[in-house]
């Protein structure tokens, strides 16, 4: 029998800086791509990975998110033996305990983990779009014997101050992790995914759990822990496209790569397999009426188009009334845009209301956010 | 609804068309991403009935390829069933491969169930209804067994269906064929409710009558002889697909939104279907796309007006697709006019650079042909 790999993905970040989409909803539970969530794009990694056995770490505003994972049936792991499962925090003998920081939320769940019995586990941030298999990375990690692996990808290096940087040997042995460094020594940067051989990692996080002093974080404390005790840890190069959503530039610049006009050949190609998988809504086919303008957009099943779309992303059940002109936008499922309404720059999140006639960001070379709560105002 | 049974019966809704040489209508793909079969099914999950067994003479492969897990339609895979019901014994005998004597092979779907009553649907006929209501109507008229029908002006659509003359108790006075003389009609629209005890009555002893007949072939030569059958009225839109050119026609009505088709898409409800891994539909810089109902997958740089796509259609630029429903995989390659065309699956357009239809004659594309 093969040797098993677990994956826990971190997933319970609040994502302070999507402001108001995050109001209610966690981060890798935001809407990308008119069809996808954030955190499809790590669950599908992890099923094209043929990794059958997934906990996801939540915390922030989980109920959408933990409905989101149900059993996983939506990423294929509701077969035989294979377990998907949300894990928020939960009130224990010795109390009631949230997650206090990326290693606290593993360590609180080694009982998970020692149920499963895992030789490795892989540990993922819920909150990045690449796509990718890690079989490259878990291989690499078995055969240098290394107690930890991380998945780096080089950066510009006027860039890296802005990372977690690692500097490692000529045989990618990584021999410094630093985290934004002011002055930075290389341009490898951890993506946040890392690969453990289990028995280290439960040593070193029950070893962090009784320090008062650790903020209990992977990138602050565990990985330098591990180097300052002089154990093996290997740096995996990934090549490809991956992006970090954090911010609204970086969300709204995210969606418009996938517009036919901006695809480079790196930019993640949906058709091609390993596959990202998401909820199929049971909506409509798209609806286009007799004086509908669509040019280079992306639209979901489900919207109906009456106006003119130009360089944007349509999630399903928009409606876009007749005259209404939306460009370089990302609207969310469920956004009406009314008659010759004009929407330009914006995001728009879920069930946003943009009445008749209104004007949103005409001019504007700056990406705004609008919410539901908003258009009520 | 636990104590109703329901059988879809695709024997009585076979059409022998170009449309339906390979598959069943009730897996043939209509508006872009469902299937007949998902209306019938979607209409029975709505009225809360979830035990359904779908009796299949042939092209039973289709079948279990659109229906993929039962989960894709019922609420609870504990308490509800999906059953496929085959006669292996009269596949190579078509003649003799009647629903009756399906059922008569897989009578345990009839036994074992507590059901009080069963509800047979056909899948070529396209409607929205309330079985729940239906069911109510059945049990208050006290009857065996009831019939829904549609009364119909525009008879011209219903040539050669079943029409019904209703007597003054509401019961069937007699059957007929709707003709091309007849102003209005009463057409059956072949979904019948029957109690589960004179239904397993009636199995037993058809093969006294023939051994031919269909259920609906029985209940009808029943209604003359032996129980009188209750009439029970749907007063909303309704189809029904006989041919290649019902499926264009009625395919466009409702992309048109005409004749109050749109009732089909439930306000309170989604109509149910296979899911898939398609993303949404790519629009190039030079797409022009108008009136079109469009299934995701597609991508579209040319133009596109008054059609109906399937998934993973592409329309390269400089193509024109009009007045025409294209099902999955079609490519058109630069260049290429279609209009009026009902393209089947995994056609490619590349040679030829008119392919021209009529709204009245459709073009009918088999499927996988280079053109």
């Amino acid at each position: 029998m093969s040797r098993k790999t677990v994956a826990m993905i971190l997933a319970g970040g609040k994502g302070t800086r999507l402001k108001a989409l995050t109001k209610k909803i966690a981060k890798p539970a935001v809407y990308f791509g008119g069809k996808y969530r954030i955190i499809d794009f790590c669950l599908s990694n992890v099923a094209n990975s043929h990794i059958d056995c997934v906990g996801v770490l939540t915390q922030y505003e989980s109920v959408v998110l933990n409905n989101y994972i149900s059993n996983g049936h939506i990423w294929g792991f509701d077969g035989v033996n294979s377990t998907c499962v949300a894990l928020p925090p939960r009130q224990t003998e010795e109390g009631a305990n949230w997650y206090k920081g990326t290693a606290d939320a593993i360590a609180q769940n080694l009982d998970f983990l020692d149920g499963e019995e895992p030789d490795y586990v892989l540990i993922l941030s819920g909150d990045h779009i690449y796509k990718t298999t890690y079989d490259e990375m878990i291989n690499l990690h078995i055969k240098s014997g290394a107690c930890c692996t991380i998945s780096v990808m080089e950066v510009e290096w006027k860039e890296a101050s802005r990372f977690g940087i690692l500097e490692v040997d000529k045989e990618d042995r990584i021999t410094k992790f630093v985290e934004k460094p002011k002055e930075p020594k290389s341009n490898l940067a951890s993506m946040g995914v890392y690969v453990f051989t289990y028995k280290d990692l439960k040593k070193v996080l029950l070893e962090d759990m009784k320090n008062p002093d650790s903020s209990h974080d992977f990138g602050k404390d565990i990985i330098p822990n591990l180097l300052k005790a002089n154990k093996k840890l290997m740096a995996y190069r990934f090549s490809g496209y991956w992006r970090d959503v954090g911010t609204l530039d970086s969300l709204h610049s995210a969606n418009m790569e996938l517009l036919p006009s901006r695809r480079t050949q790196d930019t993640i190609n949906f058709d091609e397999p390993p596959i990202i998988y998401s909820e199929d809504t049971h909506s409509l086919p798209q609806f286009i009426g007799k004086n509908a303008s669509i040019k280079d957009s992306l639209i979901n099943q489900g919207a109906s188009i009456f106006g003119s779309v130009s360089e944007s992303i349509i999630s399903n059940e928009v409606v876009v009334e007749e005259g209404a002109k939306v460009t370089n936008s990302v609207l969310m499922p469920g956004v009406k845009i009314g008659k010759n309404a004009i929407v330009n720059n914006a995001i728009l999140g879920s069930n946003t209301v943009i009445n008749d006639n209104e004007v949103v960001n005409k001019d504007g070379n700056e990406i705004v956010l609008l919410d539901k709560e908003r258009s009520l105002q | 609804m636990n104590n109703v049974l329901a059988l879809i019966d695709l024997h009585i809704s076979s059409t022998n068309d170009i449309l339906t040489n390979s598959r069943e209508l009730a897996s043939t793909t209509f508006l872009g991403r469902y299937a007949f079969i998902d209306f019938v099914l979607s209409n029975l999950i709505d009225s809360g009935i979830d035990d359904i067994s779908i009796l299949v003479q042939k092209y039973y492969r289709s079948i279990t390829k659109h229906l993929g897990p039962s989960s894709t339609y019922l609420k609870n895979t504990k308490t509800g069933f999906l059953n496929i019901l085959i006669n292996e014994k009269e596949l190579a005998n078509p003649l003799f491969n009647t629903d009756v004597r399906n059922l008569l092979e897989n009578d345990y779907v009839l036994y074992d169930s507590t059901c009080k009553y069963v509800l047979i649907c056909p899948v070529n006929f396209i409607y929205k209804i309330d079985y729940q209501k239906v069911i109510e109507q059945h049990i208050n008229s006290g009857k065996e067994i009831s019939v829904i029908y549609k009364n119909v002006k525009d008879t011209d659509n219903y040539l050669d269906c079943d029409k019904i003359v209703i007597d003054s108790l509401n019961s069937v006075q007699k059957f007929d064929k709707v003709s091309s003389k007849d102003k209005e009609a009463n057409v059956s629209l072949k979904t019948y409710v029957v109690n589960m005890d004179y239904l397993k009555n009636v199995i037993l002893k058809s093969n006294n009558v023939s051994q031919l007949f269909n259920l609906d072939d029985v209940f009808k030569y029943l209604s003359q002889y032996d129980q009188k059958m209750n009439c029970i009225e749907h007063k909303g839109y309704a189809r029904v697909i006989r041919n290649l050119k019902d499926y264009y026609k009625y395919s466009l009505e409702i992309l048109d939104g005409d004749e109050g088709s749109l009732e089909v898409f439930s306000s309170d409800s989604f109509l149910l279907t296979k899911t898939h891994n398609s993303r949404p539909v790519l629009y190039g810089k030079n797409a022009d796309v108008t009136q079109c109902i469009i299934a995701n997958g597609c991508t579209i740089n040319g133009k596109a007006k008054h059609s109906i796509l399937a998934r993973d259609v592409i329309i390269e630029e400089g193509a024109t697709v009009e007045d025409s429903i294209l099902f999955t995989h079609t490519i058109v390659r630069k260049g290429v006019h279609l209009k009026g065309v009902v393209a089947d699956k995994r056609c490619e357009f590349k040679t030829k650079k008119e392919v021209i239809g009529t709204s009245e004659n459709p073009l009918y594309i088999n499927r996988g042909a280079k053109i």
